[in-house]
């Protein structure tokens, strides 16, 4: 244990035992393993006896200090009694000598013994004089010393205070290494504490199944990640499939396109040419038709309303199908609603008993659709209202709108007019719901139809390049060639 | 892109702040004229506090703002070590105590005007705690011409003269703090420099006579209205808690000035008369303000007790119920007093603390100790260092330590005892210390803090 021994004078050694004291400190923090709790008071006691070693050397210094100060005060005392009683005899001698000095008469012995008598005093005073200058010299000799001591306590105090510090730093660092372990001690007692819970009988069980379950859903995952990946990987190929054959559909088309397009004007010309002829030799006048009747609006602007995001390619077979019943279907309800976006003449054509057939169809197809509830409130309405209410309710369902139908409209109308040739109305029965969703999704109606009334009206205008009145022409002119065979 | 980070947090990129904080900025732009604060939210109170000018008159700021932010600006605007720790906690409450022990430090009796410490105190009378005043002025000296000085130095001084170095009269201000629990004075001067005289660090006797009135109690009378008797409400003690005047030359006749005035306040729980020179006649007077009062830490280190004295302290000593911590370290207690301490501690049951170190004890001392220890077992800490108790000393304590339990601390350096006794003897303590750190942990920290 530390020993303080004679308090060291200069800061120099001081520090040195500090540092010599914390050394040892911090081999004993290294060696001592366990017992943190027994180790941190020690260095506390320690540390602080450290501190206030520095405050019983002071009380020792002080105590030595009153001490001598006491020895002082008691020779002081005494000598200054001797020099008041060595004063008193010299003082009485005085005194005795001024009653000679009245006795005496003549001036001589008068002088002599006034003489005398100043001598004694001043023998007086000049003991009192010594007597002051000696303790004025003390008193020095005290000042300095009391100014050495000041300084002396005032490196006591600095060398306290970097004790204090030492104290403070070892102390804190102990703690924290003590925080350390013991939250290292809690760590593990409480994985102790989980592991005992876990490995105790009556949670075992459902440890394993719980272990077993796991398994067979990572398994399942597995697989499931794999379907996943392949499905992707197939609708990958299939979407280059279809991109590539719609490229090459397109790029068919334009050949066809650019064939057609040269046989017919070579057929147009081959026309042109038998008709100036035959006028010529009528002797009619005749006059080449417009260059712009026979201007073609080339394959391009086809293929522009081709890239139509149809979203399934294997369904497009589908698609003219059940456009032309929902073309009927919407036109139907239109009828009630927007008539102001149909066209009179085109409503018309249809029939209204087709057109009613066609509605039932389709409530009856997509009646699964429709809420049970409104089930039970159709019961009672009349089959008329039953379907307009059925209708309603499956367009609000398939997410369609007023203005939708407007656009609706536009398209079966258009589709009506390319098929018109189609006179029948083919009334499928199955009615793929996939399909269905495809016509109603919004993104197949919003786009423009393909408007391929251009087209039509070019080849119509190229058909009818030779018009009716010069194939009676014609034809009257066959005729008389034939009268002249 | 460039981002601007801003270090101060009230910064907004927006070119035009809310509203409400363009309110909140006006309000403190006019704080003195509309002092709008009760009504706000408290969030919007702290920006206020955060905000309005620390030049705001002090009396107005005291009773608008309570204890916040606002104070801990002024505190921290003002000092440069604010720990808030040492006031409760409370920044207004560190304000107004500094502020008060700044004006009373700096007082010259005879030229500062008294209104200056009695308008602060009407400010903050309900606030301060505790006073820590660290040094009192005397009255500036009339520079002496040579002749006088060498004068002056011959002559004795009277008593008389030193009538003209009275210091701050606590009169006008002791009694008007209600809530004063804690009173540190010490009658010196701080850096005098080569102006040092011996009576700048003393308390004269007119200083003493109006202090020991200023701690007079002061007796209310309150009258209910409700009830048909008035009665007397208790008398309040002027310091609650603490009282503590050290290093001001404080004398026997001082002394039992003081402690005469001192017996009222029942509350006293610390006094502290270090480092003054006290006798015997003072001892007595605290001896018997130790059988009135409730004293739990009485500190009377380096005085001028003599056995004597401690007779009297020790017969007031082994009565007592309340005292913890006695303290009488350099003193001249000698055996007698040391031995008259101990034989009282045979029958009290609740000091804790005694030191004894430096007081010229020797191995008598030492024997009653251990005789007493032997029976005492409440004693935790013992301080006979700077005593030369000897071998037969360093022998009696070993036997005493090996039957007692309750010792956890026991300094005996410089004592004179041999080495391998001493360490037996720390060794034992420290087996104490340790056994009772295992039954009781929490223990730990307040033993050796003490």
């Amino acid at each position: 244990d530390f020993e303080l021994t004679r308090e060291p004078e200069s800061s120099s050694v001081a520090k040195a035992t500090l540092t010599k004291q914390t050394l040892q400190d911090y081999v004993f923090i290294l060696i001592c393993p366990t017992f943190t709790a027994q180790r941190i008071m020690g260095l506390q006691k320690r540390l602080t006896t450290l501190v206030t070693n520095i405050q019983t050397a002071a009380d020792a210094k002080e105590m030595e200090r009153r001490s001598g100060m006491e020895d002082n005060c008691k020779i002081r005392y005494e000598r200054l009694k001797d020099d008041a009683k060595a004063c008193q005899e010299k003082v009485e001698e005085i005194r005795k000598g001024w009653s000679i000095v009245t006795q005496k008469v003549v001036y001589s012995e008068l002088q002599s013994v006034l003489d005398s008598q100043q001598q004694l005093c001043a023998a007086v005073i000049e003991d009192k004089k010594k007597l002051i200058r000696e303790l004025q010299r003390e008193r020095r000799v005290k000042e300095d010393q009391y100014l050495k001591n000041l300084r002396r306590l005032d490196e006591e105090i600095k060398l306290m205070l970097d004790r204090m510090q030492q104290q403070f730093q070892n102390l804190s660092k102990a703690y924290r290494e003590e925080l350390t372990q013991l939250q290292v001690e809690a760590d593990l007692s409480h994985k102790g504490a989980l592991n005992d819970f876990y490995s105790s009988k009556e949670v075992k069980n459902l440890k394993t199944k719980y272990a077993k379950q796991k398994d067979k859903f990572m398994k399942q995952r597995q697989y499931l990640s794999e379907v996943h990946k392949r499905s992707r990987q197939h609708y990958k190929r299939i979407q280059k499939e279809v991109r590539y054959t719609t490229a090459a559909d397109a790029r068919k088309f334009e050949e066809m396109w650019a064939t057609m397009e040269e046989e017919v004007t070579q057929l147009a010309e081959k026309a042109l040419a038998i008709d100036s002829l035959i006028c010529k030799h009528l002797g009619l006048a005749w006059e080449r038709p417009s260059a712009a009747s026979m201007e073609s609006p080339g394959p391009c602007r086809s293929q522009e309303h081709d890239t139509n995001p149809t979203s399934h390619p294997l369904q497009t077979r589908h698609l003219p199908h059940c456009s032309q019943r929902m073309m009927d279907a919407s036109v139907g309800p239109s009828l009630e609603r927007d008539s102001e976006h149909c066209t009179g003449v085109e409503e018309g054509e249809l029939s209204s008993e087709m057109l009613m057939k066609v509605m039932e169809l389709l409530c009856d197809e997509t009646g699964f659709l429709v809420e049970d509830k409104l089930w039970k409130l159709l019961a009672p309405m009349e089959k008329n209202e039953q379907t307009t209410v059925k209708l309603h309710s499956l367009f609000a369902v398939l997410g369609l709108e007023e203005k939708d139908l407007a656009k609706l409209a536009e398209f079966l109308l258009m589709y009506k007019r390319q098929q018109e040739e189609q006179t029948e109305v083919r009334l499928h029965t199955e009615l793929s719901i996939p399909c269905l969703f495809l016509c109603v999704s919004r993104s197949s109606l919003s786009h423009p139809a393909r408007d391929t009334s251009v087209e039509e009206a070019y080849w119509d205008r190229l058909g009818n390049i030779i018009t009716e009145d010069k194939l009676k022409l014609w034809d009257a002119a066959e005729r008389e060639l034939k009268q002249y065979e | 892109m460039r981002r601007i980070i801003a270090e101060d947090l009230d910064w907004s990129l927006a070119t035009v702040s809310s509203l409400s904080n363009l309110c909140l900025q006006c309000i403190v732009n006019n704080f003195e004229e509309r002092p709008i604060y009760e009504d706000l939210t408290s969030s919007e109170k702290d920006f206020i506090q955060n905000r309005v000018s620390l030049s705001l008159p002090l009396h107005f700021a005291a009773n608008v703002f309570p204890d916040g932010v606002y104070w801990k600006r002024c505190c921290e605007q003002k000092w440069k070590v604010c720990d808030v720790s040492n006031y409760g906690e409370s920044w207004k409450r560190m304000f107004f105590e500094r502020q008060l022990e700044n004006i009373v430090e700096l007082f010259v009796p005879g030229i500062t005007e008294p209104k200056t410490v009695l308008d602060m105190v009407t400010l903050c009378k309900d606030h301060i705690k505790k006073l820590n005043i660290a040094q009192l002025l005397p009255p500036v000296k009339e520079p002496q011409t040579e002749d006088e000085e060498q004068a002056s130095e011959l002559t004795l001084a009277n008593e008389d003269d030193k009538s003209g170095m009275d210091h701050f009269d606590f009169r006008i201000l002791l009694g008007k703090l209600t809530n004063l629990e804690e009173l540190h004075l010490v009658y010196k001067v701080k850096s005098c420099g080569m102006n040092f005289e011996w009576s700048m660090f003393e308390m004269t006797n007119r200083d003493c006579e109006s202090l020991a009135k200023a701690l007079k109690s002061c007796k209310k009378l309150k009258q209910r209205h409700a009830e048909p008797k008035a009665f007397l409400s208790r008398p309040r003690d002027v310091i609650s808690h603490l009282f503590r005047l050290h290093l001001s030359h404080l004398e026997d006749k001082k002394c039992r000035l003081l402690v005469k005035y001192l017996l009222d306040h029942t509350s006293l729980r610390t006094l502290d008369f270090s480092h003054n020179v006290i006798g015997d006649s003072g001892a007595r007077a605290i001896g018997k303000l130790l059988t009135k009062s409730k004293l739990e830490i009485l500190n009377l280190y380096d005085n001028n007790i003599g056995g004597p004295g401690a007779k009297a302290i020790a017969q007031a000593l082994s009565k007592n119920t309340t005292l913890v911590s006695l303290n009488l370290c350099l003193n001249r207690l000698k055996d007698e007093g040391g031995q008259a301490i101990c034989k009282a501690l045979l029958n009290n049951k609740t000091l804790l603390h005694l030191q004894l170190g430096a007081n010229g004890v020797t191995w008598l001392t030492a024997l009653s100790l251990s005789s007493m220890l032997a029976q005492n077992n409440t004693l935790k800490s013992i301080n006979l260092s700077c005593n030369t108790l000897g071998e037969v000393g360093g022998n009696a304590l070993e036997e005493a330590m090996s039957r007692n339990t309750s010792v956890t601390e026991c300094s005996i350096h410089l004592t004179d005892i041999e080495e391998r006794r001493v360490s037996v003897i720390n060794q034992m303590v420290w087996n104490n210390q340790f056994r009772k750190q295992e039954t009781n942990p929490r223990e730990k920290n307040t033993e050796n803090a003490n």
